[in-house]
């Protein structure tokens, strides 16, 4: 029979505990990851009597988790995109500062470069303003090291920050794995319910594993989690964990990869990383970071051999043909990894043969035993050739030979012309008397010359030389037999006679081009000749100065200073990429927060009115029980 | 849609930190003065005004050039005075000494004036700048331009080069001259050439062997219109020189207006900015603690 007290007891009871639960939800109002708890109150089962059924109380079914997979997935999901791009752009910020600062960047050393070889050019002889040239020299070397050596750090933290993601992803799924042998235990210890809050901190976890890697999950019949990375990698399953580990590159020993090591073996999967701070730190490495050196690299190629072309088109203040003003950047800047995974024992070799034509990315060559396959790592554009050397100039503007080795079927190599040109970039010149400023030929007129005509002072000719032709400073003498023709007498210019004559055209033999224009007469002569003595000539320096303003990079469409500017426009366009994606995520992860905290989230105000509700339940049936007393005391004196 | 208690605090706690890093760069802005902090903010106008400024630099480059091509122009315009003088000189001597009245003593006292003309002359061909290197030696600057060895004897020493000196973007003027055109290569009015040396020293020889030739002027002549001929050429140089500073100016100023409106800050713009992130920025924070302020556990 239904007893009053045992009801009231019941109810008290039952309330009790829900009071006790709504306390557990207040208690962790601010506690990370909790989903906050109900308990489910259901009726007893009632005792059936000749009227009907009575009821028997109530009792507690279950405590329930209140809690959405579908929505704790979403957030998953947008945690993993968001602490991608966050990390990513942070990164980003630092190449984008350092770049952007006006002093400390590139471009006011290359201004005052080029402004110091103008000083020579108002002023050859001096040796002061010879010496400013070189000092400006030394610090635009210095610049690029400079900015060289802060890309490195970046490239070191880039490692270290690898390394340690990869610490914390083992740590974490190590103890989701302990957690799940913790939950199956519970589970099994309780009447098979839900450990509530041991699955809350589960979640918990897998929260912070996918800010750092991109995670799908299944759960077991027995309630433990699976893990899953990558391309379907199992991180955890059930209570074991795998666990990932960082290597050096096959090709590049400082470059990190990132390996799964599980029962299938070991595996590099750094390129299928699809979210997460790895994914985001490797795509900064990947996307941006080497690139910029490259670009860098190549401007300072590209500043060093056009200087040194042209100063080796000129005359030293003790006449000596020039030789390089920068240490030669086009046999010793590029480099040539071979894999560890090689058989063979081949070293190649690079060597750029046309700056205009260099190429802001890395190459790999294959080889497969009958042929070489040469990648653009940039564009995965592929050639096939059929041996060494390989000669890419037109395209990519270097060449590849083997230096020594063999190699094997199956061998592979990185090729990197331009990455280490920012730190590579040297003076090779010191002595302020060897800056080459003067013409090494002057075309003269004759003292007898009769006819009204002028000559020019006459070039070295840049489009074939250097190496200058062997004849270029060999005495030739121009004799006009008429006013429409002369000879030419000299070594090396085969002596020709009777060469037809325009006014104002280029005559040109053995390296160099004057213009003789006006209307010489008959036995008028004109010289080209050594430039002896030559001191005060600029001529040198005014072509050198001019290497400012020429489009030599970039396929002829960049002068230096505008293929700086690229390097910074492409920096800053992808960090302001970076900044908008990464603005958008976080308001998709903001909103998947609201969306789950409304449903598994405390609220105090709710929490305080279930208090109060289930006091007042507590109270009631308190006072039932004191009526069950009262019954029971009536009874008692009735029986007196 | 219900919202948990933690996920509101959240809210206001982020609005205000929002409003505080907004306002943080508004206020790097202003104090910077430049509307672009880092190329991300606006890449395209951050590659623009390298190229800018390079114009900028390159500009100023020029002005310092033309400073060094006046000062090399008006010193030749100076020396092609003082021969000009001298020339004009030894012309009134020789028309003096011409004058069929002069006792052969009287015309021995002109040529004996007109000796030291030639030094005076050969010494202002051989003039030097301030660096010491000769104006009219051509490219061999550190090469006397001309010697008298053994006396009676001219020797052109120099080169027929011309120092260019770049005054504005593709624009070269010479600075100099060579003394092979100014005072080496003269018609001597016979289809040859002559050195005006060797005239002055020829008219002083004839007037002091009472042996004067109406040639001589004639060379004289010839010698004092290539000096002037010269002389104007220079001048005209120099005026080259002050309308290409004054295009360079023009030019420098466009670039530097054009590079200030594409890279500094607009005042009244990022002022009026950051109040309304100021006063964006209260209001979070009063609307903060009025919401946190409210709750049911004040009533029971």
């Amino acid at each position: 029979m239904a007893d009053l007290l045992g009801i009231s007891t019941s109810g008290l009871l039952s309330n009790q505990r829900a009071l006790t639960t709504a306390g557990h939800n207040i208690a962790n109002v601010n506690t990370e990851g909790y989903s906050r708890q109900r308990v489910i109150m259901s009726t007893r089962t009632p005792s059936p009597s000749g009227a009907g059924y009575y009821g028997n109380g109530v009792h507690i079914t279950s405590v329930d988790r209140i809690f959405n997979q579908f929505n704790m997935d979403q957030v998953n999901t947008y945690t993993t995109t968001t602490s991608e791009l966050d990390i990513y752009h942070s990164l980003a910020s630092q190449v984008d500062n350092m770049l952007a600062n006006p002093e400390a960047g590139l471009s006011p050393v290359v201004q005052d470069f080029f402004g110091a070889v103008q000083g020579v050019a108002d002023d050859p002889a001096s040796i002061p303003a010879r010496q400013v040239l070189i000092s400006n020299g030394e610090a635009l070397v210095d610049r690029f090291g400079y900015l060289d050596q802060r890309l490195e750090d970046l490239s070191e933290q880039v490692n270290g920050e690898i390394s340690f993601l990869v610490d914390e992803v083992n740590s974490v799924a190590a103890q989701i794995a302990k957690i799940n042998e913790r939950i199956l235990l519970a589970s099994g210890a309780g009447t098979g319910a839900a450990p509530n809050d041991l699955l809350d901190q589960r979640d918990l976890l897998i929260t912070r594993l996918a800010e750092n890697i991109s995670v799908t999950t299944t759960v077991q019949d027995d309630g433990q989690l699976n893990v899953f990375i990558g391309n379907g990698q199992p991180l955890v399953v059930a209570n074991s964990a795998a666990s990932l580990s960082v290597t050096r590159n096959q090709f590049n020993p400082g470059q990190s990869e990132i390996t799964f090591s599980g029962s299938a073996g070991t595996s590099i999967i750094t390129d299928s990383l699809t979210g997460g701070k790895l994914s985001g730190v490797v795509d900064f490495n990947k996307n941006m970071l080497e690139p910029a050196r490259n670009a860098l690299g190549r401007l300072a190629i590209g500043i060093a051999d056009s200087f040194n072309q042209q100063h080796q088109l000129g005359q030293d203040l003790n006449g000596v043909l020039g030789g390089n003003f920068f240490a030669d950047p086009t046999s010793t800047i590029p480099e040539a990894f071979a894999s560890i995974n090689n058989s063979g024992t081949g070293v190649m070799a690079a060597v750029i043969t046309d700056i205009g034509a260099l190429q802001v990315s890395d190459y790999q060559l294959n080889y497969d035993g009958a042929n070489y396959t040469l990648t653009r790592l940039s564009d995965n554009t592929a050639t096939v050739f059929a041996g060494l050397p390989i000669d890419v100039t037109a395209t990519d503007g270097f060449t590849i030979s083997l230096s020594a080795g063999a190699v094997n079927a199956g061998d592979s190599f990185l090729i990197r012309p331009t990455y280490q040109g920012a730190s590579g970039i040297d003076m090779a010149l010191s002595n302020p008397a060897e800056v080459a400023a003067a013409a090494p030929i002057i075309a003269q007129a004759g003292f007898a010359n009769i006819g009204n005509s002028t000559i020019s002072a006459g070039y070295v000719d840049s489009a074939t030389q250097p190496p200058v032709d062997v004849n270029l400073q060999q005495p030739v003498t121009i004799t006009f037999t008429g006013p429409g023709t002369f000879d030419v007498v000299g070594v090396g210019t085969g002596n020709p006679v009777g060469v037809a004559y325009t006014p104002g055209a280029n005559i040109s033999y053995n390296g160099w081009v004057m213009q003789i224009d006006g209307a010489p007469a008959a036995g008028d002569t004109f010289t080209v000749g050594p430039n002896t003595d030559g001191v005060g000539d600029n001529r040198n320096a005014l072509s050198l100065a001019d290497l400012e303003n020429q489009n030599i990079l970039i396929g002829g469409t960049a002068n230096f200073q505008a293929t700086y500017g690229q390097v910074i426009a492409e920096v800053g366009v992808k960090t302001h990429q970076a900044e908008v994606n990464l603005n958008a995520q976080s308001i998709l992860l903001e909103q998947s927060i609201a969306v789950h905290t409304s449903v598994s989230g405390v609220n105090l105000d709710e929490e305080a009115a279930n208090l109060i509700k289930y006091q007042q339940a507590y109270q009631a049936s308190g006072q039932v029980v004191a009526i069950a007393n009262q019954l029971f005391q009536d009874l008692l004196f009735a029986m007196r | 849609m219900r919202v948990s208690t933690a996920y509101s605090h959240y809210l206001g706690a982020n609005a205000i930190t929002e409003q505080q890093a907004n306002s943080h760069k508004t206020q790097l802005q202003l104090s910077s003065g430049k509307r672009i902090l880092t190329p991300s903010d606006d890449p395209v106008a951050s590659a623009i005004s390298i190229s800018m400024d390079k114009t900028i630099a390159q500009i100023e480059q020029y002005e310092k050039n033309i400073q060094v091509a006046k000062s090399r122009l008006q010193q030749e315009e100076t020396v092609l005075d003082g021969a000009t003088n001298i020339l004009q000189r030894v012309r009134e001597l020789t028309v003096r000494g011409l004058n069929d009245t002069l006792s052969p003593s009287e015309r021995q006292g002109v040529a004996a004036e007109i000796y030291e003309l030639k030094d005076q002359m050969l010494a202002i061909a051989n003039t030097r700048d301030g660096s010491g290197d000769f104006l009219f030696s051509g490219n061999k600057s550190q090469t006397q331009s001309f010697t008298e060895t053994p006396p009676g004897t001219f020797n052109w020493q120099g080169d027929q080069g011309q120092r260019f000196i770049e005054i504005g973007q593709g624009r070269q003027v010479a600075t100099d001259d060579s003394g092979f055109e100014v005072f080496y290569k003269i018609p001597d009015g016979a289809g040859g050439f002559q050195s005006v040396f060797q005239t002055v020293l020829d008219t002083a020889d004839n007037l002091n062997i009472d042996a004067p030739q109406q040639t001589d002027l004639v060379k004289l002549d010839a010698a004092l219109q290539n000096v002037v001929t010269v002389r104007s050429t220079v001048g005209s140089r120099l005026n080259a020189i002050d309308s290409q500073q004054e295009v360079n100016a023009t030019q420098k100023l466009d670039t530097q207006v054009s590079l200030s409106e594409l890279r500094d800050l607009d005042y009244a713009e990022a002022i009026s900015e950051l109040n309304i992130q100021l006063a964006g920025l209260q209001a979070a924070q009063q609307s903060y603690i009025k919401v946190q302020g409210l709750s049911l556990f004040d009533f029971i």
